[in-house]
């Protein structure tokens, strides 16, 4: 079907040039780059990771018996890997 | 039922009742599993009778089945590359369920699953041990590398390995709230603003023209859920691509 008298060529090529096909998206791996966009998801990135560093926190606490220590520290790691997250948001990993 | 008591309850539509009667309550059986059931049944029957006919010119609902198909395989083959191919029908069968749970929630006295953190988190979890799996099944121990980058100095390590952990673990929790805080947000605008063309068409004269603004709000806010319904269906399918090529090369 697809070398139909090499039609899917001809239409590709007619296509191009009246300017008819969208220009591939650019952005971090083809995700939605508006400013709303961007801003809910690094929203999203920062306090998501915030809540597992610290329930990951409070749970080795809660199984050691060490409250508050390791809820701390792992509450500060949790703001760490947000910034982290960010940081993969707007620098994408080379693939 | 919106403006009871002159109030708004935005909240309600939310609730879980259960369906079927009384064996529908012994098995906890809610409207929410009903949907889900008739979007899976809805996703079958659109692909089965897409696929019936194999017309060289598509029909309808073969060009709709086809378009979805490609779409969705562009995306994985885009994303991870060739040997995404064999994780299509995970990918598929992930926006398909997304997809129509949030459009079928959008139709009036429809119930929206995909604003449960229960499902979705489900969903995400599913998505987060499956690309677990899949990198640790192909690069064995290999894959605890991904938690420390080649070239680092070493004495970081206490440092980098934890966040590195976090921010993988965090990976399921931001996809699953992505999805529901979109859902529950935008059905608690649409009910917002429908109370308001309810409270205000009943205060006399001036009631009918003033209930007229929410009302256009309202009619603007549909079309934006439609949008945010395909938008995050997928943006859920393109993060699931993004975790499978980091499974899959661990770059």
């Amino acid at each position: 079907m697809e070398h139909r008298d090499g039609f899917d060529d001809r239409l590709r090529q007619a296509r191009a040039r009246e300017g008819l096909d969208p220009k591939p998206p650019q952005g971090a791996g083809g995700l939605p780059t508006g400013p709303w966009g961007i801003g809910l998801r690094a929203g999203v990135e920062v306090v998501s990771a915030l809540v597992v560093g610290a329930a990951l926190g409070f749970g080795l606490d809660r199984w050691l018996g060490t409250f508050p220590w390791l809820f701390l520290v792992f509450f500060v790691i949790g703001g760490a890997a947000g910034v982290l997250n960010i940081y993969r948001l707007f620098n994408p990993p080379a693939r | 039922m919106a403006a009871e008591g002159k109030t708004i309850d935005a909240l309600s539509q939310f609730e879980l009742i259960p369906v079927l009667g009384p064996v529908g309550r012994a098995v906890g059986f809610s409207q929410s599993n009903a949907h889900m059931l008739l979007a899976v049944g809805l996703v079958t029957i659109l692909m089965l009778v897409g696929i019936r006919k194999r017309a060289l010119v598509p029909g309808r609902f073969q060009a709709a089945s086809e378009m979805f198909y490609e779409f969705i395989e562009n995306l994985v083959t885009g994303q991870v590359g060739h040997e995404g191919k064999k994780y299509f029908p995970f990918v598929f069968a992930l926006f398909m369920f997304v997809l129509f749970g949030n459009l079928i929630g959008l139709l009036p006295y429809a119930f929206t699953y995909t604003s449960h953190i229960a499902v979705t988190l489900g969903l995400a979890a599913t998505v987060f041990f499956v690309t677990t799996i899949v990198a640790l099944v192909l690069h064995g121990r290999k894959f605890f590398g991904y938690f420390f980058p080649e070239g680092a100095p070493l004495w970081l390590a206490p440092i980098i390995v934890p966040v590195e952990v976090v921010s993988y673990l965090s990976r399921p929790v931001s996809l699953s709230v992505r999805l529901f805080a979109n859902m529950v947000a935008g059905h608690v605008l649409l009910k917002v603003f429908a109370t308001f063309v309810v409270l205000l068409g009943g205060l006399g004269a001036i009631g009918p023209v003033a209930a007229l603004l929410p009302l256009s709000v309202n009619v603007l806010l549909v079309g934006f859920e439609i949008l945010v319904a395909f938008l995050q269906a997928y943006v859920f399918a393109i993060l699931t691509c993004i975790y499978l090529h980091d499974a899959v090369h661990l770059h």
